[in-house]
């Protein structure tokens, strides 16, 4: 009784701190995102990655295409609703009237790339070019007046930037242009929350329905398509909670139907919700104490991984059918079930070593939840469980129980098994190409991936598959470095739709090229002679030439707009880290493989995904080493010394030959190794563990004993076996790695653990 | 931008009346001069003008010195006094694109569209020249409305001979045509709308 209230005031106590430390937010996490492991290369790469991640990943881009004029009002009535009730915001934009304004005393030194060609050849006769242009011109220049900028190079900088949306107009939150008889209002939307939080998710669809609504009201022959990370995320999680459901629907009718088959009495499902309930409990208060808040993620698989507690309970319950007292059945359990527990935790404990945040949380998750389960069983169990047992149906024995043991002259060839399986499955461990692809999350979705391809070919807004990086010691020469580029990717795509930072900033160089080149012009005593004649007085040009001295000092860097309207522009294409610059170009089409595999010095393409790929490979790579060998040294270190050095070590064999015979597998059929490749294995190890500590310790090996692992192997079976029915990449994978594993766990523990008749362990 | 919608200002005196109808190619002298501030007497200039259906219009100066302006769907086509060609896409400055759409509303004859760009008052005869008739355009556009206060137009049997173009910093723009082809071409499809209404 002590210990039935310790226990609960152990749970009680846990939950209270839990709870205490949960902050406002809540205790649970929706965003997927903090589970993606941290970058560990570079820094400055990091920092890129993250910059870049928030540029792309807020976006949502909405197009209304059809007759004006409901078009356009159909286009506006989407902006309006998408705004109010969506949470999509319009991206912050300078008008050429505030970029005027916060660029003018910078004007002398900034050119139109086309002015600058033509002025280095003859400074004077080019700028005597542009006033007579900007005068015989049909219509007045922008920008600043006759004498402050008479060739009007400044306005023709500002308009020269390039276009956000190429082809596209301005129309207040739209954007719009003609194409094939029909007008594209397009409207391009900022998430103010996270793309991948569910709260934001909801939002976004619900007002998007309900704006494609009214849409069809207003304008009925107009189609609305929209695109965006946003829609794809919130697809995927529809997607997957109904194919979690209907999986989880099949598993639970299955392992229901198994145990009233078995016990015909509904108490053990009674107890097996009991201590999968407290392994939860505990797990959720364990994981909470620790992280703060538990990702949606987590709790999910770590729920599923927790299923291998139901092992316990089937021991307790295929003994306890046997025999009216369960303090003594517990008692003889013991050594067996700790030997189970200690394994499988000794597997997550090195899972709790990783950098990788979802590992990290799911190991301590389950690890909590199979301690809070075993505690159950081993505490709670015998005090609550008063009444008369229940007997386990002939028919459930005759099925499962009655597997002999193997004699004879096959029994001398079992060491044969491990001596062929383990050499192999190491090869095949090392031979096992790596398949880490955070996209595995995701199934296709055809529907949304065309209306995407529609969008962003009638925009002309290519995904960005990645960016260019670039670096140098300071910060004007990474500004040459990038203006290089962009000139490489204008001239090879024909087009200047890549975004980066000298677009608005020119190098230095430039800047001090153009504000000598502009200067040797006003200085030229024919020019000065030739503007006179055009009506601008001496002096109006003795104001200009004084203008243009002041501005000899003056040089446009990103820092000196930093605490501007240019701010959100900058922050996306400029940063440094640790006192070291760094820009990002974001190409908005194909980028050569040329360009990508050598684009110049200081400057990498990455592509985000890729990288993040790389860092899920090395960083399960290192977590399966330590896997392998705490399975290869932790696992016979804790069975010998459990049950003695020989039958300890021959026991260990079995899971690692189970694991063996798994990673044959995983190489043979192709799968090769990632991380949820890597959760299934743990899995299949820890269950391989458990099923060899039980027979090998196993007082007589009965047939209700042998029974109970039938009945664990298969409820865990129909837990997770089934994920290998899921059409999401990373959840089959880890459904096939774990049912192969459960498989092989369960043949080479009878095989290999399971003592020859007579030689049982005496308790 | 604001230039883009300027030039198109100067030819939306006829090619508003257009209505939707026959290619119309259109050909006039021009005498335009220009206050502006900050120049210590008016900028005179003369030339023709010439535009072909919804795809082309030609701005050419011949007197002080040549200059040529070209605008098409896809770009703008300037040819400076030395011989010097700049080209601007349309694809790469919205500005051109917004010329593009206003010229091809008004080619279009599609009054719907000018009219949110607009206000258009009709104001009868012109007080100097009976024979005129003043149309005032106000624009709508806030963008627009910060660099022209107001365009004047006055025309006779329905074609453009005068255009005033006010501009907020007191700069004014007054521009003289004299159609050499193509005013019956604007002419008649007008009539026949007005005679429609």
């Amino acid at each position: 009784m002590i210990r039935t209230l310790a226990w609960i005031a152990l749970l009680a106590v846990l939950v209270a701190l839990a709870l205490a430390r949960t902050g406002e937010e809540g205790p649970l996490d929706t965003d997927v995102t903090h589970l993606l492991p941290e970058e560990h290369q570079d820094p400055l790469v990091a920092e890129a990655m993250s910059r870049n991640r928030l540029g792309v990943s807020d976006e949502l881009l909405v197009l209304v295409r059809g007759p004006d004029p409901a078009a356009r009002e159909a286009a506006e009535a989407v902006a309006g609703i998408l705004q109010s009730e969506g949470g999509v915001r319009t991206p912050v934009r300078e008008d050429t009237e505030q970029l005027a304004e916060l660029l003018e005393d910078y004007r002398f030194g900034l050119l139109a790339d086309d002015r600058r060609e033509a002025m280095r050849l003859a400074p004077s006769a080019s700028y005597l070019d542009a006033v007579r242009a900007r005068l015989a011109r049909p219509a007045p220049g922008i920008g600043l007046s006759i004498d402050r900028d008479p060739a009007g190079l400044f306005a023709d900088y500002l308009t020269t930037l390039p276009a956000p949306y190429p082809g596209f107009r301005e129309s207040g939150d739209l954007w719009q242009r003609e194409a094939q008889g029909e007008t594209l209002w397009l409207f391009p939307g900022q998430l103010e929350g996270n793309a991948f939080a569910e709260a934001t998710q909801i939002r976004v669809t619900e007002a998007l329905e309900r704006a494609r609504e009214v849409a069809a009201e207003r304008c009925p022959d107009c189609l609305v398509q929209a695109t965006g990370p946003v829609r794809f995320a919130s697809e995927q999680r529809d997607r997957a909670r109904l194919e979690v459901l209907i999986l989880s629907s099949l598993s639970l009718t299955g392992i229901l139907a198994l145990i009233l088959f078995a016990f015909r009495s509904p108490r053990p499902l009674a107890m097996g919700v009991l201590a999968l309930g407290s392994g939860v409990t505990l797990a959720v208060a364990f994981s909470l104490l620790v992280f703060g808040r538990l990702n949606v993620i987590t709790l999910v698989a770590g729920t599923t991984l927790l299923g291998i507690s139901i092992d316990y309970v089937f021991k307790y319950l295929v003994h306890r059918s046997e025999s009216d007292d369960g303090h003594r059945v517990v008692r003889g359990l013991l050594r067996p079930l700790s030997l189970g527990v200690a394994s499988s935790l000794l597997a997550l404990g090195v899972l709790m070593a990783s950098p990788f945040p979802a590992l990290r949380e799911l190991a301590v998750y389950a690890a909590a939840g199979l301690a809070g389960a075993w505690l159950t069983v081993v505490l709670l169990f015998p005090s609550l469980d008063r009444h008369r047992p229940a007997r386990l149906g002939e028919g459930i024995q005759k099925l499962l129980g009655e597997i002999p043991p193997v004699t004879g002259g096959p029994r001398r060839l079992i060491p044969v098994i491990p001596l062929l399986c383990i050499p192999i499955g190491v090869l095949a461990f090392v031979q096992l190409p790596g398949t880490d692809d955070v996209r595995s999350f995701q199934s296709p979705v055809e529907a949304l991936l065309s209306e995407d391809e529609a969008v962003r070919s009638a925009t002309g807004m290519a995904f960005p598959e990645g960016f260019f990086l670039v670096r140098a010691d300071d910060a004007d020469e990474v500004l040459e470095r990038e203006a290089a580029l962009i000139d490489v990717l204008d001239q090879q795509s024909g087009h200047r739709r890549s975004v980066g930072t000298t677009r608005l900033i020119p190098p230095v160089s430039q800047q001090r090229e153009a504000h000598q080149l502009v200067g040797e012009a006003l200085h030229d005593p024919d020019l000065i002679d030739a503007l006179k004649a055009l009506g601008l007085g001496a002096e109006s040009q003795q104001r200009l030439r004084e203008d243009w001295a002041a501005g000899q000092d003056l040089t446009l860097r990103p820092e000196v707009l930093a605490d501007t309207a240019l701010a959100d522009f900058l922050n996306a294409v400029w940063l440094t880290v640790d006192g070291r610059p760094a820009s990002l170009v974001v190409p908005r089409g194909p980028v050569p493989e040329t360009l990508v595999s050598d684009a110049g010095e200081g400057v990498s393409f990455i592509r985000p995904v890729e990288a993040m790929n790389q860092t899920l490979s090395e960083q399960r790579a290192h977590a399966s080493t330590w896997i392998l060998l705490a399975a290869a040294l932790g696992i016979p270190a804790l069975f010998m010394l459990m049950l003695g050095p020989r039958r300890g070590m021959k026991a260990a064999l079995a899971p690692l030959s189970a694991l063996s015979l798994t990673l044959i597998f995983l190489w043979v059929s192709g799968i090769g190794i990632n991380t949820f490749v890597l959760m299934g294995l743990v899995l299949g190890l820890g269950i391989g563990a458990d099923y060899a500590a039980f027979l090998a310790s196993e007082r007589g090996t009965a047939r209700a004993g042998i029974t109970g692992i039938g009945l664990a192997g298969l409820t865990t079976l129909l837990a997770f076996g089934l994920l290998g029915l899921s059409r999401i990449p990373a959840l089959q994978e880890f459904g096939l790695t774990a049912a192969v594993g459960i498989v092989t766990a369960w043949l080479c523990a009878f095989i290999i653990a399971r003592p020859p008749p007579g030689q049982e362990m005496r308790a | 931008m604001i230039r883009g919608f300027c030039l198109a200002l100067a030819f939306l005196c006829w090619a508003a009346l257009a209505q939707a109808g026959e290619a119309v190619v259109f050909e006039a002298e021009f005498e335009q001069t220009r206050t502006t501030p900050g120049l210590e007497r008016p900028f005179e200039s003369s030339g023709t003008v010439r535009w072909t259906d919804e795809e082309y219009l030609e701005w050419q100066t011949k007197e002080p010195f040549e200059y040529r302006y070209v605008l098409t769907r896809e770009s703008m086509l300037e040819e400076l006094p030395d011989g010097e060609r700049r080209e601007i896409r349309a694809e790469d400055a919205p500005w051109v694109l917004s010329l593009n759409e206003l010229l091809m509303a008004v080619v279009s004859g599609d009054k719907e569209r000018m009219a949110r760009r607009f206000d258009i008052e009709q104001l009868g005869a012109d007080e100097t020249d009976a024979e005129l008739e003043l149309l005032r355009l106000t624009p709508r556009d806030t963008a627009l409305g910060e660099q022209i206060e107001v365009i004047e137009v006055r025309r006779a049997d329905l074609v453009p001979r005068r255009i005033d173009l006010h501009e907020t910093d007191g700069g004014h723009t007054h521009i003289r045509l004299r159609p050499v082809t193509g005013a019956d071409a604007l002419k008649a499809p007008e009539e026949d709308a007005e005679g429609d209404s």
